[in-house]
C-alpha cells in the first residue's frame, strides 16, 4: 500500500480534479436552488490549482516520461501538454457556462460536475499507455458528454442530440473494445509499450512478432481501435453524429466537445499510433506496416477535410457550420498523424493549440450572438459588425485564423503541418489541404459578410461585457501567437511532447 | 466437444443480441439480453473462468436484468413506435446502418493494408494465468488495477449523476430551451455601437 | 537614418492604432491622422529615393534584419533595391492621394481609414520584405482590408465582388504557400548539408553562415546556381512526372499571375474594380496589380530560373493574349469603369511580355511600365470617379458633349487618356516602346511574332479610348447634364501629381531607369541559365 501512496504525487492533478468534482457535487446539494455561479468560481479555482500543479510537473519532467500507479499512468510531456490543454479549455468553457445568457443561473451544479468528470476522463485518456485505463477514460469522457449534450431537457434538439450521441458513441466504443480485445489476445498485454516492443521475460508477445506470423488479425485489431478514435475525433466516415450533436447540445458543451474532447481523442490516437509503430525498438516489418497505416490516415484526412468543408458550405446555421468546420479541422490535424514522424506529431499538437484559440473564440462568439438574438443562423448576424464592433472584429480574427491566413496562429499551425506532411512525402495531401483552405474561406467569410457587408436589421443591442472581454483576449492571443509571440511555450511544448513519446523520426527518404 | 459448444454458445449470443435490437416489445428485448448473458457466461466457463461466469450470472442476469424488468413493468412500456411517438424523437436507422457499415468497411481496409496471406493465429498466453482464483483476482484488482478500479467507480458515479440530471423533473419557472423567444432579450434598446 | 524601411512600413500601422482610439464622430481628426500617417511615409520615401539610396549599386540597401521566428528560421528581413524603390515611392504617393480622394465617403469613416492604413502596411511590407515568410505574411495581410474596403464601401454588387476578389487571390496564394513550404524544406536541407557548392553559391551574399532558410536572396543565389531542385525532398526532385522546379515555378507564377492579372485569371478584376469605391479602385489598379509583376521578378523567376527558361515563351504568349484580349474586351464595354479595368489587363500584359523576353530593354521596360501604369490607371479611375460622383452612373452612352460644360475636366481626362494609350512624349509611350523593342530584340525564337501581334493591342487601345472620349465629351450636349459642375480643386489636386508624373517620365524616363539599371542587369544575369 505504501508503494501506492508514494506514487500518488505524480497523479496529484487527477486527484485534485476528482476532489474538486466531489466538492462541487456536495456543495451543490447543500446550496440547492440558489445561484450556481459560486460553483462556477469554485471550479475555476480548482482548475487553476490543477493547472499550476501541471506546470510544476512539466518543469520536473525530463525528456523521458515516468510511469506510476503500477505502470497504469504514464507521466510525460506529451500527456502533460494535453492535460494543460484540457484544463485550459475547461476553464474557458466554465466561463462560457457562467456567461451564457441562455443558461439557467440556478441548480446547474451538475453541469459543472459533469464537465469536471469529462476532464478527468480526458486526463486518463491522454496519460496512459494502458488500453484498459484508456478505455475507462474514454468512457468517462463520453458518458459525461452524453449527459451534457442532453442537459437542456426541455429542448427536443438537445434530447435528440444526447440520444444520437449515446447510440453512436456506444457503437464506437463497442468497435474499439473489440479491437482492444483482439490486441490483448494477440499480445497478452494491454500495455502499448509492451505491444510495440516486448522484452524477453515480460510474458507478452510484441505486435511485430504476431504481424510477421499473421498480419491480418493484427491489421483488423489496429484498424478497429483506430475506428474508435476516428469516431471520437469525428473523422469521415465516422462523423455522422457530429453535426446533430453539436447543434443540439448546449453551446458551451458543444465548445467542450469540439475542443477538449477532440484534443483528448487525438492525444490517444497519436499515442496509440506512436507506441505501436514509431517507438525505438519496434521491428522493421511493423514500421513498414505503420507507413501503410499512415497512408490510410492520409486518405482519411483528405476525405475528412474535403467533405467537412463542402458540407459546411451549405449550412445556414452558424452552429452547424462550426460543427462541419470542426470536422474539416480534424482532417487537418490528421495530416500530422498521417506523417508518421515526430515532426508530424508535433505539428498536430501545435495545430491543436492553434485550434484551441480560434475555435474557443468562434464558439464564444456564437454564445454571445445567441445571447443577443436567441438565434443561431448566419442571416440573423446582419449588422452585428456595426452594433457590436469589438466582438465582431474579434470574430473576424477567428475566422481569419480558421481559414489559415497570416498573421494568426491558424496560419502558423497550418504551415508547420504542411512542412511535416511534405517532409513525409505527402505533397499531394498538402495540395488538397491548401485547396480546402480556399473552400473554407467561402463559408467562413459568409459570417463576416453578414456582419459587415449587409445592412443591419433591427435587433437588440444588448451587451455582454464579460464574454466580449474573453473574446478580445482570445483574439489578441490568436494574432500574437501568429506573429510568433508565444513561440517558446507553444512551439517548444509541442516539440517536446512527441519527443517524450520516444518516437524516432523515420527516414523519410526510404518511403 | 468444447469447440462445438463454443460455436453453439457464440451463435446463441449473437442471435440473442440481434433479438435485443429486433424485438418490438421492450420485454422481449430484455429477455433476449438475458439469453445473451447466459450464453456469454457459458463461454466464460468453457474458457475456465468460473468466477467470472458466476459473477456474470449473479450480477447481470440476476440483479440488473430484474431491475430492467421491474422498470418496464412499472412504466408499462409498450411498442417501440409508441415510445418514439411519445418522446417525439426518432433516430435515423439509416445513419446508424451507414456508421456500422463504415466500421466494417474500415476493418476490410485494414485487411487490405496488411496485404498478404492468412496464417493461424497464435494467441499469447495471458499473463495473469491465475486470474480465476478469487484471491489472485482480488490482489490484482486492489494493487495493479486499483487506479482503473477507482476510475470505474468514478464512472459509475458520473453516470448516475448524469442520468439524474437528465431525468429529474424541471421546476416551474425554469426556461424550457425550445430554441427561441428568450425572455431576457426583451431588454430596453441600448445606444448604437461606438464604431 | 536607421530602420527607414521599417518606419515607412509601420507608420501607417501606428496611424491605424491611433484612429482606433478616436471617437467615431470626430471625423476631421480621423482624416487628419490618416493624412499624416500616409504623408509621413511619402516624405520618408522621397528622401529615400533622392537622398539615401545609392543608385549605382545593385545590392540590397537599407537592410533591417533580425531573427523573428526561430523555430521556422524565419527572419524579419527588409531591404530595397532598384526593382522595388520606385514602387515603394509610388505606393506612398497613391495612398497619400487616396486619403483626400476618400473625403467624399461618409459611411463608417473610422473603419474605412483604419482599413486603408492597414492595407498600406501590407503593400509596403510586400515591397520591402526579403524573407519569404515575411513576404507571404504581408501578402496575405493585404487581402483582409481589401475585402472589407470593397465589401462595405463598394457598389451594389459589392458582396459578390469582394468575395470573388478574396477567393481568387487566396487560391493563388495557397499555391504559393505549398511551393514556399517545399522550397523552405529544400533550402533547409541544402544549407544544413553545407556542401562546397552551396557555400560557393552563397559566398557572395550575406546569407552565408546564417541559417536563413526563407531568405529570398539566399533562394535566388541557390536557385541561380541550379541547386534548388528539390533533390533533398522525399520525392527527390521529381513529383508526379514533372520536375520540382516546374511545379514550383507554376505554383508561384499562378499565385502572382492572379494578382497581375494575366489572361485566364483576370475575371475577378473587372468585378472588383467596378464595385470598389473610387479611391480603392485607384489603389487596386495603381499598386495591387504591380504586386503581381513585382512578385514575379523578386520571388518567382530568380528562384527557379530553370522553370522560367523552360516556359518563357508561354509567358510571352500569355502576355500577348492579355494585351490583345484586354483591349478587345474593353472595346465592347459600355461601363466606363469596366472599360478602364479591362484596359489594365491589357497594359499589364506588356509587363509580362517584357519580362519574358529577358533582354535589358524588355525588363527595364516592364519595370517602367508597372510604374507608368500605376500613374495613368490611377488617373483614369479618378476621372471615372469624378463623373460618377456627379451623374451617379457610368454608362458611356449616357453622356455626350460634356466638353462644353466641363472644359477643365475634359482637358485632364484627355491628358490621362493620351498617357494611357501611349502617345509619344508621355510616359506610357516610353515604357510600351521599350518592352516591345526589348521583346523584339530577344534572341529567343518566336518573340518577334509576339511583338507583331501585340501591336494590334496598341491600335485597339487607342480605338476604345478615343471612342470613349467621343461618346462622353464630344457631340451634342445631353440636356440632363447641362448644369453639371466642373471638376473641383480637391479632385484636380488628386490628379495633378499623377498627370505631372505622366508627362515628366515621358520626357525624362531616366529618373526611373537610372535607379533600376544595376538591379535589372543583375536580375537578367540571375535569370540567364547557363
Amino acid at each position: 500500500m505504501n508503494a501506492y501512496i508514494e506514487q500518488m504525487g505524480l497523479i496529484a492533478p487527477e486527484l485534485v480534479l476528482t476532489a474538486l468534482s466531489l466538492f462541487v457535487l456536495t456543495w451543490d446539494l447543500l446550496k440547492k436552488g440558489r445561484n450556481s455561479d459560486h460553483i462556477g468560481y469554485a471550479t475555476l479555482v480548482g482548475l487553476a490549482v490543477t493547472g499550476w500543479l501541471l506546470l510544476q510537473q512539466w518543469g520536473m519532467l525530463g525528456d523521458k516520461g515516468t510511469q506510476t500507479a503500477f505502470g497504469m499512468v504514464t507521466i510525460d510531456r506529451f500527456g502533460t501538454f494535453f492535460k494543460l490543454f484540457t484544463v485550459g479549455s475547461m476553464a474557458v468553457v466554465t466561463l462560457f457556462v457562467m456567461l451564457d445568457k441562455n443558461e439557467r443561473k440556478h441548480g446547474i451544479g451538475e453541469y459543472y460536475f459533469l464537465l469536471i468528470g469529462a476532464s478527468i476522463g480526458a486526463f486518463f485518456m491522454v496519460s496512459t499507455n494502458n488500453l484498459l485505463l484508456l478505455m475507462l477514460g474514454l468512457e468517462l469522457l463520453s458518458l459525461a458528454s452524453y449527459s451534457l449534450a442532453g442537459f437542456h431537457k426541455g429542448s427536443k434538439r438537445s434530447a435528440e442530440a444526447a440520444l444520437k450521441y449515446i447510440v453512436f458513441g456506444g457503437l464506437s466504443a463497442g468497435v474499439m473494445l473489440y479491437g482492444i480485445s483482439l490486441l490483448y489476445g494477440l499480445t497478452g498485454t494491454l500495455d502499448l509499450g509492451l505491444m510495440g516492443h516486448a522484452p524477453e521475460g515480460s510474458g507478452a508477445v510484441s505486435l511485430a512478432t504476431q504481424f510477421d506470423a499473421s498480419p491480418i488479425p493484427v491489421a483488423i485489431a489496429v484498424v478497429l481501435v483506430l475506428a474508435g478514435f476516428a469516431y471520437k475525433v469525428s473523422v469521415v466516415p465516422f462523423h455522422f453524429w457530429t453535426p446533430d450533436v453539436y447543434e443540439g447540445a448546449p453551446t458551451p458543451v458543444t465548445t467542450f466537445l469540439a475542443v477538449g474532447s477532440k484534443a483528448a481523442g487525438f492525444a490517444a490516437l497519436l499515442r496509440f499510433v506512436g507506441a505501436l509503430f514509431l517507438t525505438d525498438g519496434v521491428d522493421a516489418s511493423i514500421v513498414a506496416y505503420g507507413d501503410r497505416i499512415g497512408f490510410l490516415l492520409a486518405i482519411l484526412a483528405a476525405i475528412t477535410m474535403t467533405l467537412g468543408n463542402l458540407s459546411a458550405l451549405r449550412q445556414g446555421s452558424l452552429k452547424r457550420m462550426l460543427a462541419y468546420s470542426s470536422i474539416a479541422h480534424a482532417g487537418y490535424v490528421l495530416m500530422g498523424a498521417a506523417s508518421m514522424t515526430s515532426e508530424g506529431f508535433a505539428a498536430a499538437m501545435f495545430y491543436l493549440a492553434a485550434y484551441y484559440c480560434m475555435n474557443l473564440g468562434a464558439f464564444g462568439f456564437l454564445i454571445y450572438f445567441e445571447g443577443v438574438t436567441g438565434k443561431d443562423d448566419i442571416d440573423s448576424l446582419k449588422g452585428m459588425g456595426w452594433r457590436h464592433p469589438v466582438v465582431a472584429w474579434s470574430m473576424v480574427v477567428f475566422l481569419v485564423a480558421l481559414t489559415g491566413l497570416p498573421p494568426t496562429v491558424g496560419f502558423y499551425g497550418k504551415l508547420i503541418l504542411f512542412y511535416a506532411a511534405i517532409d513525409a512525402g505527402l505533397a499531394w495531401l498538402v495540395i488538397i489541404a491548401a485547396i480546402n483552405s480556399v473552400i473554407s474561406l467561402f463559408y467562413y467569410f459568409r459570417v463576416a459578410k453578414s456582419m459587415f457587408l449587409t445592412e443591419p436589421v433591427p435587433q437588440v443591442p444588448m451587451r455582454q461585457h464579460g464574454l466580449a472581454g474573453i473574446l478580445c483576449v482570445l483574439a489578441v492571443v490568436t494574432v500574437l501567437a501568429g506573429l510568433g509571440a508565444f513561440k517558446d511555450p507553444l512551439r517548444g511544448w509541442a516539440d517536446e511532447g512527441p519527443a517524450s513519446l520516444e518516437i524516432y523520426a523515420t527516414d523519410a527518404g526510404s518511403r | 466437444m468444447a469447440e462445438t459448444l463454443f460455436y453453439l454458445l457464440s451463435i446463441g449470443a449473437i442471435a440473442c443480441g440481434a433479438g435485443v435490437i429486433r424485438a418490438r416489445m421492450p420485454l422481449f428485448s430484455v429477455l433476449c439480453l438475458l439469453g445473451a448473458f447466459f450464453c456469454l457466461s457459458g463461454i466464460y466457463l468453457l474458457a475456465g473462468f468460473q468466477f467470472l461466469a458466476v459473477t456474470q450470472l449473479l450480477v447481470y442476469a440476476g440483479a440488473i436484468m430484474v431491475l430492467f424488468l421491474f422498470v418496464i413493468m412499472l412504466l408499462n412500456l409498450g411498442d417501440e413506435n409508441e415510445i418514439a411517438r411519445q418522446s417525439g424523437i426518432a433516430l435515423s436507422g439509416k445513419q446508424l446502418a451507414v456508421a456500422g457499415t463504415s466500421a466494417g468497411v474500415f476493418a476490410l481496409i485494414g485487411v487490405l493494408t496488411a496485404g498478404y496471406g492468412i496464417a493461424p493465429v497464435e494467441t499469447a498466453s495471458t499473463r495473469a494465468s491465475g486470474i480465476d482464483e478469487l484471491q489472485t483476482l482480488a490482489v490484482e484488482l486492489f494493487s495493479r488495477y486499483m487506479l482503473p478500479f477507482e476510475a470505474a467507480s468514478l464512472l459509475l458515479l458520473l453516470t448516475m449523476i448524469g442520468v439524474i440530471a437528465i431525468a429529474k423533473r424541471q421546476r416551474a419557472g425554469e426556461p424550457t430551451h425550445t430554441g427561441a423567444g428568450f425572455p431576457w432579450t426583451k431588454e430596453p434598446l441600448d445606444e448604437e455601437s461606438t464604431l | 537614418m536607421d530602420h527607414i524601411l521599417s518606419w515607412i512600413t509601420f507608420l501607417p500601422l501606428i496611424g491605424m492604432i491611433a484612429i482606433l482610439f478616436v471617437p467615431k464622430a470626430n471625423t476631421s481628426l480621423i482624416k487628419t491622422i490618416a493624412l499624416a500617417a500616409t504623408g509621413l511615409p511619402l516624405v520618408l520615401a522621397t528622401w529615400l529615393y533622392f537622398g539615401l539610396f545609392d543608385k549605382m549599386s545593385a545590392d540590397l540597401q537599407m537592410v533591417d534584419r533580425f531573427t523573428w521566428i526561430a523555430g521556422l528560421n524565419a527572419e524579419y528581413y527588409v531591404g530595397i533595391d532598384g526593382l522595388s524603390i520606385a514602387l515603394v515611392w509610388l505606393t506612398a504617393l497613391l495612398l497619400f492621394i487616396g486619403v483626400p480622394a476618400s473625403f467624399g465617403i461618409n459611411k463608417a469613416q473610422k473603419s474605412y481609414y483604419a482599413l486603408l492604413l492597414l492595407l498600406e502596411v501590407g503593400i509596403f511590407g510586400v515591397f520591402v520584405a526579403q524573407d519569404y515568410f515575411l513576404f507571404y505574411v504581408f501578402w496575405e495581410v493585404m487581402l483582409l482590408p481589401m475585402y472589407f474596403l470593397i465589401g462595405i464601401w463598394g457598389g451594389p454588387r459589392r458582396e459578390y465582388a469582394a468575395i470573388k476578389f478574396f477567393l481568387y487571390t487566396l487560391a493563388g496564394s495557397v499555391l504559393m504557400l505549398v511551393a514556399l513550404v517545399a522550397l523552405r524544406l529544400d533550402m533547409g536541407a541544402l544549407i544544413d548539408s553545407g556542401t562546397a557548392e552551396v557555400v560557393s553559391a552563397l559566398s557572395g551574399t550575406e546569407d552565408l553562415g546564417r541559417n536563413a532558410y526563407f531568405s529570398i536572396p539566399a533562394m535566388t543565389a541557390l536557385g541561380g546556381a541550379g541547386l534548388l531542385t528539390g533533390s533533398t525532398l522525399p520525392f527527390g526532385g521529381d513529383f508526379l512526372g514533372m520536375q520540382f522546379t516546374t511545379w514550383v515555378f507554376w505554383f508561384l507564377f499562378i499565385g502572382f499571375a492572379i494578382k497581375v492579372p494575366v489572361f485566364p485569371f483576370h475575371t475577378w478584376l473587372p468585378d472588383a474594380h467596378v464595385q470598389a469605391p473610387t479611391p480603392i479602385s485607384v489603389i487596386l489598379a495603381g499598386i495591387l496589380l504591380k504586386l503581381g509583376g513585382y512578385g514575379m521578378i523578386r520571388a518567382c523567376f530568380p528562384i527557379v530560373p530553370q522553370g522560367f527558361d523552360d516556359y518563357s515563351y508561354a509567358l510571352g504568349v500569355l502576355g500577348v493574349i492579355s494585351i490583345v484580349y484586354g483591349a478587345y474586351v474593353a472595346l465592347g464595354q459600355t461601363d466606363f469603369k469596366r472599360m478602364v479595368a479591362y484596359s489594365s489587363v491589357s497594359h499589364m500584359g506588356y509587363v509580362l511580355l517584357g519580362m519574358a523576353a529577358l533582354t535589358e530593354w524588355g525588363m527595364s521596360g516592364a519595370a517602367l511600365q508597372m510604374f507608368n501604369h500605376g500613374t495613368s490607371a490611377a488617373v483614369l479611375f479618378l476621372v471615372v470617379g469624378v463623373i460618377y460622383d456627379r451623374a451617379h452612373h457610368r454608362d458611356l452612352n449616357g453622356f455626350g458633349g460634356l466638353a462644353q460644360v466641363m472644359p477643365r475636366y475634359w482637358a485632364l481626362t484627355t491628358l490621362g487618356f493620351f498617357a494611357a494609350l501611349g502617345l509619344p512624349g508621355l510616359a506610357g509611350f516610353v515604357s510600351e516602346a521599350m518592352t516591345l523593342v526589348g521583346a523584339y530584340q530577344s534572341p529567343r525564337p518566336g518573340f518577334k511574332l509576339l511583338v507583331i501581334i501585340s501591336v494590334l493591342g496598341i491600335v485597339i487601345t487607342a480605338a476604345f479610348l478615343l471612342w470613349a472620349m467621343q461618346r462622353v465629351f464630344l457631340g451634342n450636349l445631353n440636356p440632363k447634364y447641362k448644369d453639371i459642375k466642373d471638376i473641383n480643386a480637391r479632385e484636380v489636386l488628386c490628379q495633378a501629381p499623377l498627370l505631372f508624373l505622366c508627362i515628366f517620365l515621358g520626357i525624362l524616363p531616366h529618373y526611373l531607369l537610372d535607379w533600376m539599371r544595376p538591379s535589372v542587369a543583375l536580375l537578367i544575369q540571375n535569370l540567364t541559365v547557363n
